[in-house]
């Protein structure tokens, strides 16, 4: 799933990254847990709960254009968003992150020359699990459309 | 394959054929006797107003069919074969009478060459007067291309020309083991009174060169013979006449006409009724659509319903309709049982079809499942003017909607719809059973939740047969789901 992720990397920086692989600055190794599967697995679910809502539980005539289609992408794609943003930031907030990842220190002194990941890494990450998000979701739209009563020709007719 | 052949004599069996067209259109069943009706229709006044809109309707519901038929186990909507026997362009569906067109009663009886005798007898039988715009004009003179106006006695005479006719022949040669006939006529007008004894003793006495003539002697025949139903504004053709002349017929069939048939209907209406203006045919003759008419043509539904083995005897079975109450109008709620049985349902999902198509369909062609999905699509160029089946089925339609109108406004009042309601509404005394999640899918959206799950089970077939099933299993499962 990292891997998934990790293409998108140079939205949301590499530090970030090897902090969501689980990087460990103690051991200096990936010995936390890889928190792309976990967020990865919600995503999934998430984006085919999505899916499952639309075509067979609201299933509805009135809801079968493809702009109804489009509001639950950008429903799931929010929702996403929301819950990488939020993780990251509650990790950066209380200093989760290792700290070789967080700082560029003065060697000497041990000043932090820079702050390598900030709020923006954290939002950048949210919109790349949106984008992910939306990727599946259109995934499973084509794939699970079929047998809907109603919403089997939406986005457009098969 | 046996068939029915359906003789609609006069004004009265134009429009009771109107109404029978109808209800096959709403999909009723003949049931198992009966695979095909043949309607044929004797009117010397070929330019009324009844007849023209019952043609026109015979047509579309031809063409209509021809569309749905290349399933041959279709059921529903325009599910009964309707066959022309007389193609011949601007006399579809009629039997000719010959000589009539053009002619006065006495140019078409040789008055002029008469003499002696012969010419004393017709003075003696064809002397009154008709009036004529308020003016009285003798028998004699009146013009035989706009009917026989309430004269049955000219009817007989102009009639009696079935032994040698073309188009009787044309029928007779049609007609084979197992096929039927049915004869509507009125008993209170000219053309319908005089003609039905006279075809009635044709076909009982055929003999050569009628072709089938043994056939036609020993068919099963039925009849409904339509006793006064609406009254007339004053003018040439006196209404007050109509109950005088109806006890002489009833008098003159019961020894004459009635030994003969192997069912007999009779049905009327003798209070509440409408004043049709006084017309005495052509264009101007264009009465309302009525209920009796209506419960007449149920009548035919109801012979073909009939084994062989129930109406084997002749001048055993008669029959009447009745209804207990009808001072508020008549809607399903009044029908009886077996009314009921044979027509709500389709009528019921006849006008939800219609209603959809007048409202919903330009909405939701092109976005809904039903439309495209699957091989065949219904696009929007299927609805589209130059479209031959949509446009003949909106004319189709549009018939129907005028037809239920009519019935409506007339009297007794026959009020199956609420046209003022929405759709689920609007059946009259009649409202959807409650459920729970009513308030999630209502009305049109409903009907298309149903139209799309119809639209699973329908094979890969043409436009036409698939835009047809589509409605009719849709508002069958509708109807049932929801009101039955």
């Amino acid at each position: 799933m990292g891997t998934i992720y990790c293409w998108l990397q140079s939205l949301f920086g590499q530090d970030l990254a090897e902090h969501l692989w689980g990087w460990d600055m103690s051991t200096q190794d990936y010995t936390k847990p890889n928190q792309f599967n976990t967020l990865g697995l919600y995503m999934v679910v998430l984006s085919f709960t999505m899916v499952f809502i639309f075509y067979y539980i609201i299933n509805h005539p009135r809801f079968n254009r493809w702009w109804s289609w489009l509001i639950m992408l950008l429903i799931n794609a929010g929702l996403n968003f929301l819950y990488a943003w939020l993780i990251t930031l509650s990790d950066l907030s209380n200093n989760f992150i290792s700290d070789d990842l967080m700082y560029v220190r003065d060697v000497s002194t041990n000043e932090i020359i820079t702050q390598k990941i900030i709020e923006s890494n954290c939002i950048y990450f949210g919109i790349t699990n949106a984008i992910i998000a939306s990727v599946f979701f259109i995934l499973f739209s084509f794939a699970f459309r079929w047998w809907s009563k109603n919403c089997s020709t939406c986005p457009f007719p098969n | 394959m046996a068939k029915l052949f359906i003789f609609g004599i006069g004004g009265t069996g134009s429009r009771v054929i109107k109404s029978l067209s109808m209800i096959l259109a709403s999909g009723v069943s003949l049931g198992d006797n009966i695979d095909e009706i043949v309607p044929i229709i004797i009117d010397v006044d070929k330019g009324n107003e009844d007849l023209t809109r019952t043609i026109e309707i015979l047509k579309n519901y031809e063409a209509i069919h021809s569309k749905v038929a290349s399933n041959a186990n279709y059921k529903g909507f325009f599910q009964t074969k309707q066959t022309n026997l007389y193609p011949i362009s601007g006399n579809e569906y009629r039997l000719t009478i010959q000589d009539v067109q053009g002619k006065t009663f006495g140019q078409y009886i040789d008055y002029q060459t008469q003499t002696g005798a012969q010419k004393d007898l017709t003075n003696l039988l064809f002397s009154g007067n008709q009036d004529d715009k308020g003016k009285p004009k003798p028998l004699l003179d009146m013009d035989m291309a706009i009917g026989f106006q309430g004269n049955p006695k000219l009817g007989c005479v102009v009639l009696n020309q079935f032994k040698g006719n073309n188009d009787f022949d044309t029928f007779a040669a049609n007609f084979v083991q197992g096929d039927r006939i049915f004869i509507i006529s009125s008993i209170h007008g000219g053309t319908g009174a005089a003609g039905f004894p006279l075809l009635l003793k044709n076909l009982r006495n055929a003999d050569v060169p009628t072709p089938n003539s043994a056939l036609l002697r020993s068919a099963i025949i039925g009849a409904i013979t339509v006793l006064p139903y609406f009254q007339l504004k004053d003018g040439d053709i006196k209404s007050a006449d109509f109950i005088s002349k109806t006890k002489a017929a009833l008098q003159y069939y019961l020894k004459n006409v009635n030994p003969s048939l192997n069912s007999m209907y009779y049905i009327g209406s003798g209070s509440n009724t409408h004043n049709y203006e006084n017309n005495k045919g052509g264009t101007a003759q264009k009465n309302d659509a009525h209920f009796v008419e209506f419960a007449g043509a149920m009548s035919i539904v109801d012979f073909a319903l009939q084994s062989d083995i129930m109406i084997a005897s002749q001048g055993n079975r008669f029959l009447e309709f009745g209804i207990d109450d009808f001072t508020n109008g008549i809607d399903f709620s009044v029908l009886g049982n077996a009314s009921n049985g044979i027509i709500k349902k389709p009528l019921i999902q006849y006008h939800f079809f219609k209603m959809y198509l007048d409202y919903q369909l330009r909405k939701s062609i092109n976005c809904q499942p039903w439309s495209n999905r699957g091989k065949v699509k219904i696009t929007k160029d299927f609805i589209n003017p130059t479209s031959g089946f949509y446009q003949i089925l909106d004319s189709f339609n549009k018939r129907f909607g005028e037809w239920v109108n009519e019935m409506a406004l007339n009297d007794p009042h026959f009020t199956p719809f609420n046209q003022d309601a929405h759709l689920l509404n609007s059946i009259s005394n009649n409202p959807p059973k409650d459920s729970f999640m009513n308030f999630w899918k209502t009305n049109y959206s409903l009907f298309d939740d149903y139209l799309n799950a119809a639209e699973r089970n329908i094979g890969n077939t043409t436009a036409e047969l698939k835009f047809i099933e589509l409605f009719n299993k849709a508002t069958s499962n509708l109807f049932t789901q929801r009101y039955n």
